[in-house]
């Protein structure tokens, strides 16, 4: 192995009392790739995302990310790093416009933001590159709309463009569709295409359509532990998933 | 080279605002002649008790309404800064530039202090944990027999700015405090526009999605307990300057209760709504005390349904308040330039 | 400074610390099940020993004025959450603690205006002459009563929680309400009988403890704050929490006041063990739930998940 893979976890264990919610988990994303996870409703998805991105404490497991150990990193120092998030529920900066939500996680990849005296309004390098992502992400004609007033979908594009902004290595997706109409799914999923272009995904979702066209790899996860890890060949005929998947199964 | 319509920045404060803005400052300059006129210059020591309020109310309300961390401590600067001015005056040490940065200082450093303790809890135990504390510092004040105790500490002047103010002067010290006012809106009105700022508001809505854009919020969550703080302990100086005397009673928790009631009566969240709150409350208890001696029974009443009352509670009237004020979440003016 | 002294002030921390404990279990009980910061609950304190020794003047049996006063501020208690509280439970922490301080201003000036700033109590003459507990020390009866009313209530509370089905509900509701919810525990019914409960006890810690400290307005914000800093250390929603904490925090500043100022004079200068006794003593609870939140912020028992 001549160089460490870009993002890898080690024997991640997470325990809530006597309910084990990540079972040791290990798994790898590799550079440029999109390796999206799937599994049954409880499974432990979002659980497992938290202990990738810091915000849960694992009980015991490491994390890896270019080689370098950032188990014991906070959230915003592991995003500093390139490893970033965006959230199944939507979390956005509500009495925020669209533009303020972006220019904010300009601003803070730009790592300034210490800064007392100096007018927000008047830092036009900031707006502008906040407008660039907002016309990337197809919202820019809702610059000024606060966040809490755009639709559910357009609410999620924005927490993508969030996302974006701050120049991940690494994008952690949780459901990034959730709650979306076939329409909306669709410029999600092409923004994914765009975003794959400067970043790996680690992707988890719901929708077997989506996860078949989109991923490199994916890995299923059932009742907090992997029990399968492939191409996408590979897992839609893995006996294993298809028991796991009983009902819910597209051929 | 941008092809979509650029927006133009920043957005112009409304003429209106600016025109309201001086005609307040012209009224406050001109209130002592003004009271001279009608014959009610006793009420302008009360007018300066009330502005001095303000600057704190203003202070809370960075932490309360900007960054939304109910803090139920906040009187413990205010007292602090009181005693630590009164103390040094008491020493023989009168110089007004020493004694109020020795005082500012000294409560950022307790605000650094306090901060790093209780930021470290959320919700309902953040809550009760800055309320202790203050208590704590209420007790500790009301035991330490040398600096009067339950008695509460006077001094016999005032601070020395070094220019020639009358110590006896009402209207001196009105436009000394009315100075100090402005200095701290404006410090205020700075941070709070900056970039800074802009991470304060954002941790109002969300503090762990700013941890999640990469900016470690305790650290920005410190920074403004300690500027508030600081501020507060400015408000308690001069509080002392004024009364010449000052007593644990400034520490204790009903003191902070009235500091938040005043950032909430003025309008969370916005840049004078903590003098509006310190002014509106103090008239309000004065008149009602002229009919009965039970005026914090309808104070209570009238803020119960206050509270009660807001549609979509208080965060109605802030929205009220702030979209006036937020110029830059109007509706904008945005000018298309031609590439 | 003898055995004899530290046993007698232990002792009076443990009583201390049990009435504490009937504060402090109410109140956790409310921020663990309603997530709800109730300001006022230190004024049922208050009401119930208002009621007592009241009812006292009229009734002339201490402990009949005591059983009533209980009743009726329960249901005093009752009637507040249903008709005000109750719209505070969706509100934010802010909105809750304001309206819940104007509740204070109004109900201590409601008392004033009633009863006037005090009133005087005493307690029953029957148990005003100390008992020998153990060779060399006299202890007050009344004291002793106290304490066994203290641990009496606090083993029904342990009783009731962990073998009663409400008890089930309330233990569920405290650490995950909406699983409480989606379990279909009828919530306004548990929420005004848990708050009924409080009320109830905050009137007897409130009436067994007036003889000892006064009947004023404004008592029940001086002892809701050290319930605070019981509920802090031992954990939110935590009953178990509240008992471990409510003693520690009754022993500590009982045996801090009278013990420290001794113990500074032994060790200290004359000019500083007069100033700093009583001052550390007064912060000696504080610096302790400083340590607590240093080395765990969520309490030493908490149960929320």
């Amino acid at each position: 192995m001549s160089s460490p893979p870009l993002f890898e976890a080690r024997h991640l264990i997470k325990r809530y009392g006597q309910l084990v919610a990540t079972q040791d988990v290990s798994l790898i994303v590799k550079a440029n790739e999109i390796h999206a996870l799937i599994g049954p409703n409880g499974a432990g998805k979002t659980t497992l995302v938290g202990q990738l991105s810091g915000q849960i404490a694992s009980d015991s497991g490491e994390v890896f990310f270019r080689g370098e150990n950032i188990t014991a990193q906070r959230i915003d120092e592991r995003v500093k790093k390139g490893v970033v998030r965006s959230y199944q529920i939507t979390r956005l900066f509500k009495s925020f416009s669209c533009l303020d939500n972006v220019a904010l996680s300009v601003q803070a990849r730009q790592g300034s933001s210490f800064s007392f005296w100096s007018n927000i309004n008047k830092d036009l390098q900031l707006r502008e590159e906040a407008l660039d992502i907002l016309h990337l992400i197809g919202l820019s004609g809702k610059s000024n709309v606060l966040a809490a007033d755009l639709s559910h979908a357009e609410q999620r594009i924005l927490e993508l463009g969030v996302a974006y902004a701050t120049h991940p290595q690494l994008l952690l997706l949780d459901e990034p569709m959730a709650g979306t109409g076939p329409q909306e799914s669709e410029l999600i999923i092409s923004l994914i295409e765009k975003l794959r272009l400067n970043a790996s995904i680690f992707l988890i979702e719901h929708d077997m359509d989506t996860v078949f066209r989109l991923a490199d790899r994916i890995s299923v996860l059932v009742n907090g532990a992997l029990i399968a890890t492939g191409s996408p060949e590979e897992i839609r005929s893995d006996p294993q998933v298809k028991i796991a998947y009983l009902g819910d199964e597209h051929t | 080279m941008s092809l979509h319509p650029h927006q133009s920045s920043p957005n112009p404060v409304p003429l209106a605002q600016t025109l309201g803005v001086l005609a307040i400052l012209i009224l406050a300059l001109a209130m002592p002649f003004l009271l001279d006129k009608i014959g009610l210059d006793y009420y302008l020591g009360s007018l300066t008790k009330m502005m001095i309020y303000g600057i704190a109310a203003c202070s809370l309300n960075l932490i309360l309404g900007y960054a939304g961390l109910v803090s139920f401590g906040h009187a413990a600067y205010m007292g602090i800064g009181a005693y630590a001015v009164g103390i040094l005056i008491s020493q023989g040490q009168v110089n007004a530039w020493v004694d109020i940065s020795f005082s500012v200082l000294l409560c950022a450093f307790l605000a650094l202090l306090m901060g790093f303790i209780c930021l470290r809890t959320k919700g309902v135990y953040f809550i009760m944990i800055t309320l202790a504390f203050a208590q704590m510092l209420y007790y500790l004040s009301n035991s330490i027999k040398a600096f009067g105790g339950d008695e509460g500490l006077s001094i016999k002047s005032r601070l020395d700015f070094g220019i020639q103010l009358s110590q006896k002067s009402d209207v001196h010290l009105y436009f000394l405090v009315l100075i100090f006012l402005i200095l701290s809106l404006y410090l205020i009105h700075r941070i709070m526009n900056s970039k800074f700022g802009q991470v304060i508001k954002a941790i109002k809505d969300d503090d762990v999605r700013v941890d999640s854009i990469g900016i470690h919020a305790f650290k920005y969550k410190l920074a403004i307990f300690v500027i508030a703080g600081a501020l507060g302990g400015l408000a308690g100086a001069l509080m002392v300057n004024q009364q010449k005397y000052v007593s644990p009673n400034l520490l204790h928790w009903t003191q902070s209760g009235t500091l938040m009631v005043m950032v909430i009566l003025g309008g969370v969240g916005t840049l004078s709504g903590g003098l509006w709150g310190a002014l509106l409350l103090l008239t309000l208890e004065s008149v009602i005390s002229e009919y009965t001696l039970h005026w914090q029974f309808f104070v209570g009443w009238i803020l119960l349904a206050v509270i009660l009352m807001a549609p979509k509670g208080l965060a109605s009237f802030s929205a009220l308040w702030s979209a006036r004020s937020k110029g830059r979440d109007q509706v904008p003016k945005v000018k298309t330039i031609k590439p | 400074m003898s055995g004899i002294l530290i046993l007698e002030q232990a002792l009076n921390g443990l009583q201390f610390g049990l009435m504490l404990f009937l504060l402090a279990s109410g109140l956790t009980l409310v921020f663990g099940i309603m997530d709800m910061i109730n300001l006022a609950h230190g004024a049922l304190y208050m009401i119930g020993a208002f009621l007592t020794a009241w009812l006292v003047q009229l009734t002339q049996s201490f402990f009949l004025s005591v059983f009533l006063a209980v009743i009726l501020t329960s249901i005093f208690g009752m009637l507040l959450e249903k008709t005000l509280l109750k719209s505070l439970y969706a509100r934010d922490h802010m909105s809750q603690v304001l309206a819940t301080f104007a509740l204070i201003l109004i109900l201590n000036e409601s008392v004033k205006m009633i009863w006037g700033t005090d009133l005087p109590l005493s307690s029953p003459d029957y148990l005003s002459g100390p008992i020998e507990i153990i060779p060399g020390l006299m202890y007050s009866s009344y004291r002793l009563v106290i304490i066994a009313t203290g641990l009496l209530i606090a083993l029904f509370l342990y009783l009731v929680v962990t073998r009663t089905k409400m008890g089930a509900w309330v233990r569920a509701g405290a650490s995950n309400r909406e699983m409480a919810l989606a379990m279909g525990i009828n919530i306004d019914i548990l929420f005004t009988a848990v708050f009924g409960l409080g009320a109830a006890l905050c009137a007897v810690a409130g009436a067994m403890l007036a003889p000892l400290l006064a009947v004023q307005v404004g008592m029940g914000e001086n002892i809701l704050i050290l319930a605070f800093v019981v509920i802090v250390i031992g954990g939110i929603g935590s009953v178990w929490g509240a008992f471990v904490g409510s003693l520690l925090v009754g022993c500590v500043d009982t045996m801090g006041r009278s013990l420290l100022p001794f113990m500074f004079r032994e060790f200290l200068p004359p000019q500083w063990a007069g100033a700093a006794g009583p001052a550390v003593a007064s912060i000696l609870v504080y610096v302790l739930m400083a340590g607590v939140l240093f080395v765990r912020p969520q309490g030493l028992f908490n149960q929320r998940t």
